[in-house]
């Protein structure tokens, strides 16, 4: 199977505009998003507004198109923290196991036991809003997750006849692990990666949408979706625009791992026919 | 083996998955249907008895009316009240309607001249639902209901709150009880207003700890008969009641947390109004409005204010001119045109427009001058920009769209050079960061209940208020600290009024804080039902009737 | 059958730890958190003053006066007997709010896990069956956008559709028993996605294995062996994440729940957070690790039936 599938291309091609978008935001955008205009609040989409108002006058396409860059840079440092720290743990107690694994599975079960979003939550009343505590809640609910399956690859390639080739020849554990092993899971992790992002797109959203994240004026899809909740029968767009651009980035995040995992499947499938 | 061990399992899960928490297998559309059977009879009538369905007879008799409130009116035995005032279960000895104590369980009060021995006369018409009478017994057990340190989660009960330097309390005859004070009380009839003096059935609370099991018995024109934790109560009317009787029979109050689904209920017509505080923004009840034909708004007055609050330690915020610039840059007739829907007046004095002793000071807005005045101040301690926090309480900023307001602030005061960081955290953090003093500004809302301003000025705008060392506001005026001073020592009202009017005029021209607006209460209701209006605290029940 | 008693004990001895280790860091939460829980009672409107001693009455009254680690101890002993504590506010009793909420959160995530698996694990076979037809990539493409949706989204669009504007579901509440429906069906939608992705991707796997070529070439229909061998076999990551999923659901799905005003534990859950209710807090989470460590036990009791193997105690897993 080739990897640029139709679907793969489709979901690399909304992926790479919202990216594009939000990365090129402060040279596309035609108002300032914070920039807000009394006289011209709530207004429907017009020549000068494309998109419309929000409820102080700031532009919503200008808003939107700054709304995802917190949102993204948030959910890919989360997903790259809680992953090192996941692969570095999955790794230890998938090869050493006995006590080592115990504690580390015992850890990861007790991570994985909590309750999500209230974790979430309780972090950000401890830290405070804003960006850190956001972070930390995610790392802290996602990283479990990771270190079993890191754990359960380790353990299946440990039975692998070439680890028992090199221990042979008089390789140390550290070598086997850091040198051979570990790459070896490079393909799960990057299914991994892009599988957790999208759910950490939608993470971040929500408790956004809860009022756990950025401090006011910044524009945020969340917190965009939550403030025009209530002019959501006059002005639906205010809702819609933001709601729209978060699906189509989880959407083509989800798309996109999906591909990737297709393509690294029947890669393995035609290594193992071999 | 395996397949049949894996047949069986196949079906135990699916069994599992479709029992789960509730009754045996059925499909999606027969267990509703029998959950609503197990919500009992109220669940079904409340079904059958829409609005929109003709009822036989009197609807008032048969129809009841469905409110929906942001939290539950009934807290329970747990709480010292037992249930919110807007039930109309429970009454007090006297009651403040907009600023004026009026008589209600007590008939008439007077004081000797020193104030410390105060006779109050009490009903003789007044029954508990369950028969009792309520006299001075009664009433005296009541009180001593609350030495026992209950709490409640709407305002504390205690005897030393309600009656402050208690000497002894004793029964003159069967209708009147006499209190004695150590120290002078002035204002007793004041702090013994609704929250201040519940008064319930003695049988239905524990002597010994206070606590009342259910449900509540009050002398009320509304009485409970049923309550499902955090869904609904169920009112019916008192018709021994002595005064004037509610209209409607039945009352269903629910509770429904969420802001907006309020308002979908409300629209969809499951719930004819929304009232308790914060029931709905003033924009969501215009927009609504004027939107749909189905609904009309009502306000009422209410004594709070919206300010922005300064902490004067900070170097920039100590000069007066600072101050002066941030209030001559808040375009007040903007915010209340649009971020209030025209539905506020522009504040410029400290005290509401429901105060007695308001003065109606009229200020300006002018761009310009702010921000040569910020521009000036700036430059003299050598700074391009002041960088500031303003904190928000996170209930505040939603129930009155202050959010809004601080954003809107914020690109305003930029152009004089003012950077405030906005910070909208929860009650307890608020708290703290007040006391710790680690803010610059805060946008909130508050009012004075009694009708005596002089406290308020001395707690927070005098050197020695407490408030304004607790909540690190930090002003320092030598003129306010005369007045204050002066103010309680005089008699006579129209003197007291003159001094009062003078402290607004020094607080206004010292910029000691920004008034932006005073608030409403805003109540929203369906034109199905009529005469719903707002109270100090909810809405008038007895007064609703369905509409002929 | 030894064996099979001694990997169960095993296995919840292993849990124990874990449950500990939940209901610590839930105290932990719950202590570190700023605010202070005392102020907020004697004073819950921000401007009544009190007294040091009311303070300190009210301090020890609520058992808050002791070094935090006192505090764990004194909420284990408690709780062997049987009692949760009230919550500091309302002073109602956490185990009766329990009791009475838990059903209801239960009601919701039955009534969701039905739509998850006969919409989920259906639409998963059709997709199987029909792989790479029409109703494979539409399906398919559905099953994507119904996993990318975020909660709050699909909640306010369905209240608004359904309730609101044709009025066809009650907005809120549970007065009526149709008012699960929407949010069982929001809490649905991604998991459903999710569910039938995974079927798809499970019996396909197991479709190209041998055993099911040799069925095939015996004779039987395609559609045959995948309804009747390769779905059998495939189920296992399908009801781990089933399982997996109905714990997480059970254990509150609280933005729905307070969106809807359901009155379940994530509501519960979600408000004393706030209020920095830690008694209350501590409950919920550990409720939900109990719920947690019961659904990993069932599934692994679930791996042992499916796969005999480990039954014999081989495959060091």
């Amino acid at each position: 199977m080739k990897l640029m599938t139709v679907k793969m291309k489709a979901a690399l091609v909304i992926l790479g505009g919202i990216l594009l978008a939000s990365a090129l935001a402060p040279l596309i955008a035609p108002w300032d998003p914070l920039a807000s205009d009394l006289a011209r609040a709530l207004e429907g989409p017009s020549g000068e507004h494309l998109l419309g108002t929000d409820n102080i006058g700031r532009d919503l396409l200008s808003r939107v198109l700054y709304g995802g860059r917190q949102s993204i840079l948030l959910a890919l440092a989360a997903t790259a923290l809680s992953m090192a720290l996941g692969f570095v743990l999955g790794l230890f107690a998938g090869y050493f196991q006995g006590g080592a694994d115990m504690v580390i599975t015992t850890a990861s079960n007790i991570f994985q036991g909590l309750p999500g979003m209230t974790l979430m939550i309780a972090v950000a009343g401890l830290m405070g809003q804003g960006v850190k505590s956001m972070l930390l809640a995610i790392v802290l609910n996602s990283w479990a997750g990771f270190s079993r399956i890191v754990r359960g690859e380790v353990m299946r390639l440990k039975r692998e006849s070439f680890v028992d080739g090199l221990k042979t020849v008089g390789a140390g554990n550290f070598r086997i692990l850091f040198l051979h092993i570990a790459p070896n899971l490079f393909g799960t992790l990057c299914v991994m990666f892009a599988t957790r992002v999208a759910g950490n797109v939608i993470a971040v959203a929500s408790m956004s949408f809860l009022g756990l994240g950025l401090q006011p004026p910044a524009p945020d899809w969340g917190v965009m979706i939550n403030d025009a909740r209530q002019y959501f029968r006059h002005r639906p767009l205010l809702v819609l625009a933001p709601g729209l651009c978060v699906v189509l980035l989880s959407l083509s995040v989800n798309l996109a791992a999906d591909g990737l995992r297709d393509w690294m499947d029947t890669r393995g499938e035609n290594a193992d026919s071999m | 083996m395996r397949k049949r061990f894996l047949a069986l399992f196949l079906a135990c899960s699916a069994a599992m998955a479709f029992t789960s928490g509730c009754e045996e297998g059925s499909a999606p559309g027969q267990k509703a249907a029998r959950i609503q059977e197990d919500e009992g009879g109220s669940a079904a009538e409340s079904q059958k008895t829409s609005w929109e369905e003709e009822a036989k007879g009197n609807p008032n008799e048969e129809t009841e009316v469905v409110i929906a409130t942001y939290r539950d009116a009934v807290q329970g035995s747990g709480d010292a009240f037992y249930c919110w005032e807007g039930t109309y279960v429970w009454e007090a000895l006297t009651t403040n309607n907009g600023g004026v104590i009026e008589p209600w369980l007590a008939q008439s009060w007077e004081h000797n001249d020193a104030c410390t021995e105060w006779m109050f006369r009490l009903r003789d018409d007044a029954f508990f639902t369950d028969g009792i009478q309520f006299n001075a017994d009664t009433c005296l057990e009541n009180i001593d209901r609350w030495t026992h340190g209950i709490t409640s989660t709407y305002t504390s009960l205690s005897v030393e709150k309600s009656f402050p330097n208690l000497d002894k309390m004793e029964k003159v005859d069967e209708f009147t009880v006499k209190f004695t004070f150590t120290q002078p009380i002035t204002t007793l009839e004041y702090i013994l207003s609704d929250y201040g003096s519940p008064m319930f059935s003695p049988n239905c609370f524990d002597k010994e700890t206070g606590v009342i099991s259910d449900y509540a018995v009050g002398t009320g024109p509304y009485k409970i008969t049923d309550h499902v934790d955090a869904e609904y109560v169920l009112l019916e009317r008192n018709d021994d009641y002595y005064g004037e009787k509610g209209k409607v029979k039945y009352f269903r109050i629910r509770c429904i947390p969420d802001a907006q689904t309020r308002i979908s209920a409300l629209k969809a017509g499951e719930v004819m109004g929304l009232a308790d505080n914060g029931a709905i923004t003033m924009a969501g009840a215009k927009n609504l409005c004027d939107t749909d034909d189905n609904f009309s708004m009502d306000s009422t007055p209410s004594h709070m204010t919206e300010y922005i609050m300064f902490n004067c330690n900070n170097e920039f915020l100590a000069d007066r001119r600072m101050r002066e610039a941030l209030n001559l840059a808040t375009d007040r007739e903007s915010v209340c045109r649009v971020l209030y829907n025209g539905l506020l007046e522009p504040a410029y004095s400290f005290l509401s427009a429901q105060s007695v002793f308001h003065l109606d000071l009229q200020g300006e807005y002018d761009l310009e001058r702010a921000k040569a005045l910020a521009r000036e101040v700036l430059d003299e301690k050598g700074a391009d920009h002041a960088d500031m926090t303003m904190i928000i309480r996170s209930s505040t900023a939603s129930d009155y769209n202050c959010k809004a307001v601080a954003e809107y602030l914020k690109q305003v005061y930029q152009e004089l050079g003012v950077f405030f960081n906005i910070e909208i955290v929860d009650s307890s953090i608020y708290k703290e960061r007040q006391q710790e003093g680690s803010y610059d500004m805060t946008l909130t809302v508050f009012g004075m209940n009694n009708g005596d301003p002089a406290s308020t000025f001395k707690q927070y705008f005098a050197s020695d208020g407490n408030s304004n060392h607790s909540l690190n506001y930090n002003y320092y005026n030598e003129k306010i600290d005369e007045l204050v001073a002066k103010a309680p020592a005089l008699a006579d009202v129209e003197e007291r009024s003159r001094i009062y009017n003078e402290i607004q005029t020094v607080l206004f021209e010292d910029s000691a804080c920004i008034p932006i607006c005073y608030q409403i209460n805003v109540n929203i209701h369906n034109k199905a039902i009529e005469h719903y209006r707002g109270r100090t605290f909810g809405v008038g029940l007895p007064t609703i009737s369905w509409t002929e | 059958m030894w064996t099979f008693i001694r990997y169960i004990l095993k296995k919840i001895a292993l849990l124990v730890p874990v449950l500990v280790g939940i209901s610590v860091m839930a105290f932990a939460l719950g202590a570190m958190s700023p605010g202070d829980p005392v102020d907020q009672v004697l004073n819950p409107n921000g401007n009544e003053s009190y007294t040091r001693e009311e303070y300190d009455q009210m301090s020890a009254r609520m058992g808050l006066d002791k070094p935090v680690h006192i505090q764990y101890i004194n909420w284990l002993g408690n709780l062997s007997r049987g009692d949760l504590g009230r919550s500091f506010f309302t002073n109602k009793s956490i185990v009766e709010q329990l009791a009475r909420r838990i059903p209801i959160s239960a009601r919701l995530a039955g009534l969701s896990m039905i739509v998850t698996v006969v919409l989920g694990v259906g639409g998963g076979v059709a997709m199987a069956v029909w792989k790479d037809r029409f109703l494979d990539h539409l399906l398919g493409a559905c099953s994507a956008v119904a996993l990318s949706v975020p909660g709050f989204w699909t909640a306010i669009v369905l209240m608004g559709l359904f309730a609101e504007k044709w009025k066809l579901l009650p907005t809120s509440g549970i007065v009526s028993g149709t008012g699960y429906l929407l949010p069982a069906v929001t809490l649905a939608i991604p998991s459903t996605g999710t569910c039938a992705r995974l079927t798809r991707n499970a019996i396909l796997d197991e479709v190209g294995r041998q055993y099911v070529t040799v069925a095939v070439s015996k004779g039987l229909s395609r559609r045959q062996t995948i309804v009747f061998h390769a779905f059998g076999n495939g189920l296992i990551p399908v009801v781990t994440y089933l399982g997996t999923h109905m714990a997480g659901i059970l254990g509150g799905a609280s933005i729905v729940e307070t969106i809807f005003a359901i009155p379940g534990i994530g509501s519960y859950a979600i408000s004393a957070v706030q209020s920095k209710d830690y008694y209350v807090v501590q409950a919920y989470v550990l409720f939900s690790g109990l719920v947690y460590v019961a659904v990993n036990i069932l599934l692994d009791l679930l791996y042992m039936a499916i796969n005999p193997r480990i039954r014999r105690g081989e495959a060091g897993q």
